[in-house]
């Protein structure tokens, strides 16, 4: 897969993993790796991402003595989703066309 | 390779990267080591898990040079990327809502940025300043003319979390001069997004903590016992809650004033122009509590002195102990129950004043005057040691006693 798409849906899936509430790097990654393949290295500059995009906040909270940073959506990320969704609709009757076309063939 | 081990070899490998974010980068992986080790991984296999240091350094470098971030010395280009983003910081200043987070730091074996660390060249105390590029950010640290530390920082970045060096004695957060750009405790929030800044006050931390903030809530809770806490806000509001300290002096311009579960040894100030006042469950040697407009409510307190002052707006005191108290309302009214005080002084220019005080009438010597407003006190009587002044000059005044002690 193209590296800019794969990031692209990375980052939305990031961003679809947060939409039941804040949550933590770790959880993060487990919840996201059955539909993408994520890692700990992949995951860290797209928080980045998200965050300085405003995409994203996170604050810092105790867990277990140590500090755990939590993540959530912000209104700009909630209306990533939507563009991105939105946008997919289109990709997708495109490729119900391609795909008819090559069947018909 | 222990968790340790890789975190040292990961560092040494990002020595590129403003220190900050290299910090940043450490407790990302130590984090995520522990949170696989929570969830049953040996170490060992935590940090394998993490891949390959090579590879993640590189990554996060490439990362932080598509972003202009890298230590080298920043390019005409990334200098005005920068105004650029502090331009933006500076417009969503306009519309801001931020918010200003000073707790209890109590934690093990968490990241650490020691202020000495942010910048090993310089030895705070003895450079008139540290300048620090952080992404997107300055970070200066200077002692101020008192050779106290002043903290003023920009960012346009969500959260930044700055720990108190124990050592020192006072910390100052201030902001700049608009014309110089800032982004002290404000939000960028065209979306409600909130940013937040914490300071982390380690356990121990005896020092003194002042802070101003244009606009922005400012949140305050769990300091286990400071010298000086003095801080002010323009706009937002300010919480304070589970807060120790000598003495306090908290300011607010509009927006509420809330102090509660609190302890000042000496003084606690609360000063605000509109918006209200509240105390609860708080205790100090001395209390003063003013405002212009807006109400003063103070329930559940103990002091020694308290002195209680508004323009227009309403008191209300109520369970509160004190060896003198004193009230003064200018327009509204003032009610009083179960104050138990040995030496009360209640005055109102136009409104009334009402309550019940603890103890029989001839447990307190009386003083009261009204010129338009019933009164159901006679205006001298000499009794008790208790000490009752009620004066109001067109309001009523009507006060029983005999609640229980």
């Amino acid at each position: 897969m193209d590296v800019q798409l794969r990031r692209g849906l990375i980052e939305i899936c990031v961003l679809a993993a947060m939409l039941r509430g804040p949550t933590y790097g770790y959880k993060l990654i487990r919840d996201v790796e059955p539909y993408m393949e994520i890692s700990e290295s992949t995951l860290y500059p797209i928080l980045k991402r998200l965050e300085s995009g405003g995409c994203v906040i996170s604050r810092s909270a105790e867990h277990n003595g140590r500090l755990r940073k939590y993540y959530e959506i912000t209104q700009l990320g909630a209306a990533r989703i939507d563009e991105f969704l939105s946008d997919w609709q289109d990709i997708m009757k495109a490729y119900y066309y391609i795909e008819r076309e090559k069947n018909h063939v | 390779m222990s968790k340790k081990d890789f975190l040292k070899k990961l560092k040494g490998k990002l020595k590129a990267l403003p220190s900050f974010e290299r910090d940043r980068t450490i407790a990302y992986y130590d984090e995520l080591i522990e949170d696989r080790k929570e969830a049953g991984a040996t170490e060992e296999a935590a940090v394998y898990a993490m891949g390959d240091i090579d590879n993640i350094a590189a990554e996060i470098l490439s990362d932080a040079k598509e972003r202009g971030v890298l230590l080298e010395k920043s390019s005409g280009a990334g200098r005005t990327v920068l105004a650029v983003l502090l331009g933006i910081i500076l417009i969503c200043a306009l519309i801001v809502l931020g918010a200003l987070i000073i707790r209890k730091y109590a934690c093990s074996g968490s990241p650490k940025i020691e202020w000495s660390e942010v910048n090993e060249e310089y030895s705070l105390g003895s450079k008139e300043r540290i300048e620090i590029n952080m992404e997107n950010c300055d970070l200066f640290i200077k002692p101020s003319k008192d050779g106290d530390f002043h903290l003023t920082y920009y960012t346009n970045d969500d959260l930044v979390e700055f720990r108190v060096n124990e050592t020192a004695e006072c910390l100052s957060i201030e902001q700049r001069d608009v014309s110089e750009v800032y982004g002290i405790f404000f939000g960028c929030v065209p979306d409600r997004m909130k940013r937040t800044t914490i300071l982390l006050v380690p356990e121990g931390f005896d020092g003194s903590i002042v802070s101003e903030t244009a606009a922005g809530k400012t949140d305050i809770q769990g300091i286990e016992r400071v010298s000086t806490l003095e801080l002010s806000t323009t706009t937002g509001g300010m919480s304070v809650q589970d807060v120790k300290a000598v003495n306090a002096s908290f300011t607010v311009t509009t927006g509420g004033l809330v102090i509660h579960s609190s302890s000042f040894e000496n003084s606690l100030a609360a000063n605000g122009t509109t918006g209200s006042i509240r105390l609860y469950d708080t205790d100090a040697n001395d209390i003063t509590a003013q405002s212009t407009t807006g109400a003063i409510m103070l329930e559940e307190v103990d002091a020694g002195t308290v002195d209680v002052s508004l323009t227009t707006g309403g008191i209300d005191i109520k369970a509160v102990s004190a060896d003198r108290l004193k009230a003064h309302s200018t327009t509204g009214g003032i009610k009083l129950n179960m104050v138990n005080s040995n030496d009360i002084d209640i005055s109102a220019t136009t409104g009334s004043i009402k309550g019940q005080l603890p103890g029989p009438m001839s447990d307190y010597t009386i003083e009261s005057s009204t010129s338009t407003g019933g009164n159901n006190l006679p205006q001298t009587q000499i009794s008790g040691s208790r000490k009752l002044t009620v004066r109001t000059t067109t309001g009523s005044i009507k006060i029983t006693f005999g609640s229980d002690e």
